[in-house]
């Protein structure tokens, strides 16, 4: 697994010296970024209504159409939206290897995102039959994790006739790539 | 009713012990702008929220915050395993070793336990959803904060996950405010508090 050097380049703390700004926000990219991230699309732009009222806040609503990472990068950059990750100094983690651990908390974490814009956005019926979609991507993924880990859930436990809900390693404990 | 998941948000796999370190990571678990008071603002909040998209918002997000005070206190307990006494010596971890030895408290990086008192639920709305805008930018520097003090990349790989969550959730509880601005009198969003169901 390709890792990120342990100190990264720095922008300046103090002001002076500016870092360059694109125009999507991301302050000072030091890293090499792909192309789709060198041009800011069009959905890093929300909507605001035309006039806004006096003592109100305003952030922009995220456009319906936004564009979206596949869901393993979307995991690493802890957004779905190219147009909301906007990363501390241009640091960004890489892909992570493709294990069940990794495919089932990258499309869990998929529908967590998806459903926190659907709170906000529920007339958006694609992105419903989205979540849809990584629903039932979810339930594969899944059984492919408890094969190789055990149950996630109580409910799903005991089903070998031995208490493996207790079974080691619990998530907090340190283990080699599993 | 919540039910537990035996796995974490995101993976958090430390190879290098550190307590040095945990004794800063600590302050996201039980600090003023920590994944601790996150959970419970927006899971407190709910209950005065009026509207259906923001009873929602304030669960899910609220529920994850609970996933993001597992993931730092995985850290800290990864960070603090085997250590050796040399590491206890003149150290900013011994402080926190004398009262608890290498459990995970709740505390700020500062040495103040946790406590409610920096949070709030105000019970109107508008001023709750304002008070988790600034509580997502106070956690977001945080985050940067830590990355700019640690070295070790096992730990900033999940920092940056978490650090990126807070400013999706900023948008989203800014999205939350437009969706409350469109329930209320649109000449006037203080006319009166929705949370108040008041008998006439």
């Amino acid at each position: 697994m390709e890792r990120t050097p342990n100190r990264q380049p720095w922008p300046p703390m103090v002001s002076g010296a500016e870092p360059k700004r694109q125009r999507t926000g991301v302050i000072y990219q030091k890293q090499p970024v792909s192309r789709q991230e060198q041009t800011p699309s069009q959905d890093c732009c929300g909507i605001l209504p035309a006039r806004g009222m006096l003592a109100n806040p305003y952030v922009p609503t995220q456009q319906t159409n936004s564009q979206r990472y596949a869901t393993n990068r979307a995991f690493v950059r802890g957004t779905l939206y190219p147009s909301l990750d906007l990363p501390l100094g241009g640091m960004v983690n890489n892909d992570k290897p493709s294990t069940p651990s990794n495919e089932l908390m990258a499309l869990q974490f998929a529908m967590s995102d998806l459903a926190q814009y659907l709170d906000t956005h529920p007339d958006d019926t694609d992105a419903v039959t989205l979540f849809q979609e990584y629903a039932a991507r979810c339930a594969e993924a899944k059984a492919a994790y408890e094969a190789k880990h055990g149950p996630i859930l109580m409910k799903n436990a005991g089903e070998n006739g031995t208490w493996d809900w207790i079974c080691d390693p619990w998530p907090w404990e340190f283990c080699q790539e599993g | 009713m919540f039910v537990y998941e035996k796995k974490l948000q995101y993976p958090v796999r430390i190879q290098n012990p550190n307590p040095k370190l945990a004794s800063m990571i600590i302050s996201q678990y039980g600090g003023p702008d920590g994944e601790l008071g996150a959970s419970l603002r927006y899971l407190s909040q709910r209950y005065s929220m009026p509207y259906p998209e923001l009873k929602g918002l304030l669960t899910d997000i609220g529920t994850e915050e609970l996933g993001h005070l597992e993931m730092i206190g995985a850290i800290v307990h990864q960070l603090t395993r085997c250590i050796n006494e040399a590491d206890l010596h003149e150290s900013p971890f011994g402080a926190y070793f004398v009262d608890h030895t290498t459990g995970v408290y709740p505390t700020a990086a500062a040495g103040i336990s946790y406590t409610a008192a920096s949070m709030q639920v105000k019970g109107d709305p508008m001023a709750d959803l304002c008070e988790d805008l600034a509580a997502e930018q106070k956690a977001r520097v945080t985050y940067d904060n830590l990355l700019r003090i640690s070295d070790d990349s096992d730990v900033n790989d999940v920092l940056k996950f978490l650090r990126e969550r807070e400013i999706v959730h900023f948008q989203r509880f800014g999205e939350a405010i437009e969706k409350l601005r469109q329930r209320l009198n649109e000449k006037n969003v203080y006319y009166m508090n929705p949370a108040l169901n008041l008998k006439k």
